[in-house]
């Protein structure tokens, strides 16, 4: 169906991968995994001519899609055979209604008025969106812009969807819906995906194949097993099942129940995992709220919501998309006041401090990283920094060299990983050494290595004093890093409690380790490793 | 498959409604009878109260409404500071000045009578009934059902506009992200925050923002175009057409003895031009998604207007021909009845 032939990408000379020769087969489900920057997008955007034709770069060698070579053909001409769906869905949206908006494509290609409808009222069956075709595409949840956005090219009859980072935005359980639908359109209508995903937990069983874009220039496809038996970077199942050397590699977490009887049993005797005690101690509390009430209009985003957050302890926020999680942090950060009960932080009301006294009792990291960044370079932003906090000049880019102690100072900030970028924006806001440190979603974009990097600086911040709070979708990073766990439900507090006990409660949110082992209560391979090294 | 499928339901055709307001227009403008100015405004705002879109154009109305009361406020309080002097019974007095002999035509202040009132109610009713019909005809149709019935060569234009309708919003809500975000980072002594450090963030997200939609809008297929051979012809009498409009106008304008046929070079050059548009329209494989198809109510909708107009002009204006023209300007709305 798609098939690369000694193809070849360089951007101004540099080589962003070389001599790719693979051949995706009709009706597979295709993952491209890499790390960040590997140039992952880079190849699904070459599949449908968006590379070169949109971003420029000089490519050599063949591309056939569908039997045609597209070495002359535009992305347009390709609408047919191709869909293809953006990291971020919203972007992409052109009109304003759901339903306007699946026939946006079909109106380009010139079908007829009683064909669009037709398939318009198919697609709303078969993506169960029926009940949002009316709606204004900016009042949907993430996870419905993302059903929307492949109903959108699914009106076409494409052969072929290409996605990017479908579930990256996603809580699990709308992630799950997503990936259930591709499979089914796999399954049931002989479609031909490729996506490409950070979060190989989510999609290593679901897929045929898997092309490994290495990031220094060499791309290989293969089966799941050979692939994930090779990559550095897997999802924690496979990292269990590499450690104690099962074979075949399971890739679902029922494979690997039916091989794990054997740990579970040497785990039996083991101690269970030691958690960090201060995690509730109200001498340590810094900031707490008390009952309180927020809401944006008619609408109420949080009710009779109380917590504490202490220093020394990293609090993980969870809950489906729109529970009150970004509002949570909005309150903290002063931007929404509560209309009932209170909120003190360190002793203070936000709303009474000037924006200069807040910032030294709470920082925030942005989901955009870059919404914070506005130099030229990295030693540029940190100056400024010092130079706005009244800080002594140094003092971010030294904090910045103990976080990432490689990053190049010269870089433009733009020009920076996502890890990177985020590890800077860390920096600028840690730097004032607030009390209080907010991210949300954090782990957007992020690849595992660059997670286990950002638990670990959060980990130092956490014992150098700081009180760290993450809203985030991500399990995995939770129970590696998270000490407790506060799951809001429509702005509701539903529970709140050591990450084990939260993670362990809950099918939707257990991680896979503990799946895995379950009934005992590990969470991560690192749980797995300390048990055993304390029973030699 | 057949067209049956394709009713939409109660939706008019934008242009029916369009039409309607224009001979309300014409109606207005033709007529110096207040109260048929008065059976006109009534009309058109029962017409929108009931059968307006459920768009958020149908506040239109709302601020037509404002606005004509406003406009009437404000020439009522400038003529009686002003304005000249009419006898009659004095409503009130207001304190006058003696302006100097060279500004003797201005008089300021000074009694005010009922006459000079109604006068000015009278001459502010024409604009304000303008201002509402057409608030009316706005609250009515949705500008974007109203570029769907553009020929296909306009296409584009309203693409951009419907876009753009989506990307601001998306814009606006960037700048506030960023604005909070910097202010969080506690910029020390600039209360206000340096517009740099606002405006770049917003522009490469803008910027990152434009490219994600190119990719898509380019990956769906926009933009896809039949080579036929008529392209050139349809450039050529586009730009022929628009000339001769050009030229028509100002022939009309200023008349010249050796053509005195100004109406003809307008019609014909308009009739080029419509030729064109709809030349490169063809040249597009565009078609429209549930398009709104011209039924009996929308072509019902300008005769309605059409006999209006023709009634305000020529019947005699006693009680009962007044009710019949109020009828009519309501017509609309016992005709099509409620709108959800």
């Amino acid at each position: 169906m798609i098939s690369l032939t000694n193809t070849s990408l360089r951007y101004q000379g540099d080589a962003v991968f070389s001599d790719v020769n693979l051949q995706i087969l009709a009706g597979e489900f295709v993952l491209l995994m890499g790390a960040t920057g590997s140039g992952k997008s880079s190849l699904l955007r070459v599949m449908n001519g968006l590379t070169p034709h949109l971003t420029g770069g000089e490519l050599t060698g063949e591309v056939h899609v569908d039997d045609r070579s597209i070495r002359n053909l535009r992305p347009r001409d390709l609408a047919e055979s191709i869909g293809y769906i953006g990291q971020d869905p919203l972007a992409g949206f052109v009109s304003d209604r759901v339903e306007d908006e699946l026939a946006f494509t079909m109106e380009s290609l010139g079908l007829s008025p009683d064909v669009m409808r037709k398939r318009v009222e198919e697609t709303l069956d078969l993506l169960g969106l029926n009940a949002l075709r009316a709606r204004s595409m900016a009042t949907l949840s993430a996870g419905e812009q993302q059903r929307v956005a492949i109903g959108a090219a699914l009106t076409a009859h494409p052969k072929i969807l290409l996605l990017d980072e479908p579930t990256s935005a996603l809580d699990p359980t709308a992630a799950d819906e997503v990936l259930a639908l591709l499979q089914r359109l796999v399954h049931d209508v002989g479609m031909t995906i490729v996506i490409a995903e950070h979060r190989l937990e989510r999609v290593v069983q679901y897929v045929d194949r898997i092309i490994h874009v290495h990031g220094d220039g060499h791309v290989s496809i293969s089966d799941p097993i050979t692939a994930l038996q090779e990559s550095e970077f897997v999802p924690p199942l496979i990292e269990l099942a590499r450690r104690e050397s099962w074979s075949p590699l399971p890739l679902t977490i029922r494979d690997a129940r039916r091989l794990a009887d054997a740990l579970r049993e040497r785990l039996i005797t083991a101690s269970p995992p030691t958690r960090r005690p201060n995690a509730f101690q109200p001498a340590e509390t810094f900031a707490l709220c008390d009952r309180i009430n927020v809401s944006y209009g008619k609408h109420n985003a949080l009710r009779d919501v109380s917590l504490t957050f202490s220093r020394g302890t990293i609090s993980a926020v969870m809950g489906r998309n729109g529970a009150g999680k970004s509002t949570l942090l909005a309150t903290f950060v002063g931007l929404k006041s509560p209309d009932k009960g209170a909120l003190t932080l360190g002793g203070h009301k936000p709303s009474e401090l000037s924006s200069h006294s807040l910032s030294r009792l709470v920082g925030f990291v942005p989901q955009e990283p870059g919404d914070l960044l506005f130099s030229e370079s990295v030693s540029a932003e940190c100056a400024a920094n010092d130079k706005d906090r009244g800080l002594i000049a140094g003092t971010t880019s030294d904090l910045l060299n103990i976080i990432t102690p490689e990053i190049d100072h010269d870089l433009h900030p733009r020009d920076l990983s996502e890890g990177q970028r985020l590890a800077l924006a860390l920096a600028v806001v840690a730097a004032a050494e607030p009390p209080l440190l907010l991210l949300d979603e954090p782990t957007r974009g992020l690849d595992y290595r660059a997670k286990a990097r950002l638990g670990t600086i959060l980990r130092k911040l956490a014992n150098a004093g700081h009180a760290i709070v993450l809203a985030t979708h991500d399990v995995e990073l939770v129970a590696e890093i998270a000490d407790r766990v506060v799951v809001l439900a429509e702005g509701e507090l539903v529970a709140d409690g050591e990450t084990e006990d939260v993670l362990t409660a809950s099918p939707a949110f257990a991680p896979q380790i503990q799946k895995i082992l379950a009934p005992s209560r590990f969470m991560t391979i690192h749980d797995v490793i300390n048990a055993e090294q304390s029973q030699a | 498959m057949k067209s049956v499928a394709l009713r939409t339901g109660s939706r008019i055709h934008p242009l029916a409604w369009w039409g309607w307001a224009f001979a309300l227009t014409f109606a207005a403008s033709a007529t110096s009878n207040t109260w048929v100015l008065a059976a006109i405004t009534v009309g058109a705002l029962v017409v929108s109260l009931n059968c307006r879109s459920d768009g958020p154009w149908r506040q239109s109305i709302n601020y037509a409404i404002y606005l004509a009361v406003t406009l009437l406020v404000i020439r009522l309080v400038i003529a009686m500071v002003f304005g000249a002097k009419i006898p009659g019974h004095v409503l009130l007095t207001l304190p006058s000045t003696h302006l100097p002999q060279w500004l003797s035509g201005i008089s300021v202040g000074g009694p005010v009578t009922s006459e000079k009132i109604l006068l000015i109610l009278r001459e502010g009713a024409k604009l304000a009934t303008l201002v509402i019909i057409f608030g009316a005809a706005s609250s009515l149709t949705q500008p974007k059902e109203l570029l769907k019935s553009l020929p296909r060569a306009l296409h584009e234009a309203g693409v951009i506009v419907v876009v753009s309708t989506t990307f601001l919003p998306q814009i606006v809500a960037s700048i506030k992200r960023v604005r909070t975000a910097q202010r969080l980072r506690g910029s020390r002594g600039s209360r206000g925050l340096s517009l740099t450090r606002v405006v770049i963030p917003v522009i490469e997200d803008a910027l990152t923002k434009s490219l994600d939609l190119a990719a898509a809008m380019e990956s769906r297929g926009y933009g896809q175009t039949q080579e036929k051979p008529g392209r050139r012809l349809s450039a050529v009498m586009l730009l022929v057409g628009l000339l001769g409009i050009v030229a028509g106008v100002y022939l009309l304008l200023i008349p010249t003895s050796f053509i005195n046929f100004p109406w003809a070079v307008l019609a014909a050059a308009a009739a080029i031009s419509v030729i064109g548009l709809w030349l490169s329209g063809k040249n597009l494989r565009l078609t429209v998604y549930r398009p709104i198809k011209w039924n009996l109510e929308a072509v019902t909708l300008p005769l309605l207007g059409v006999s209006l107009a023709a009634a305000a002009g020529t019947v005699l204006h006693s009680t009962t021909a007044l009710i019949f023209i109020l009828l009519l300007a309501c017509a609309p709305a016992l005709y099509l009845g409620r709108q959800p």
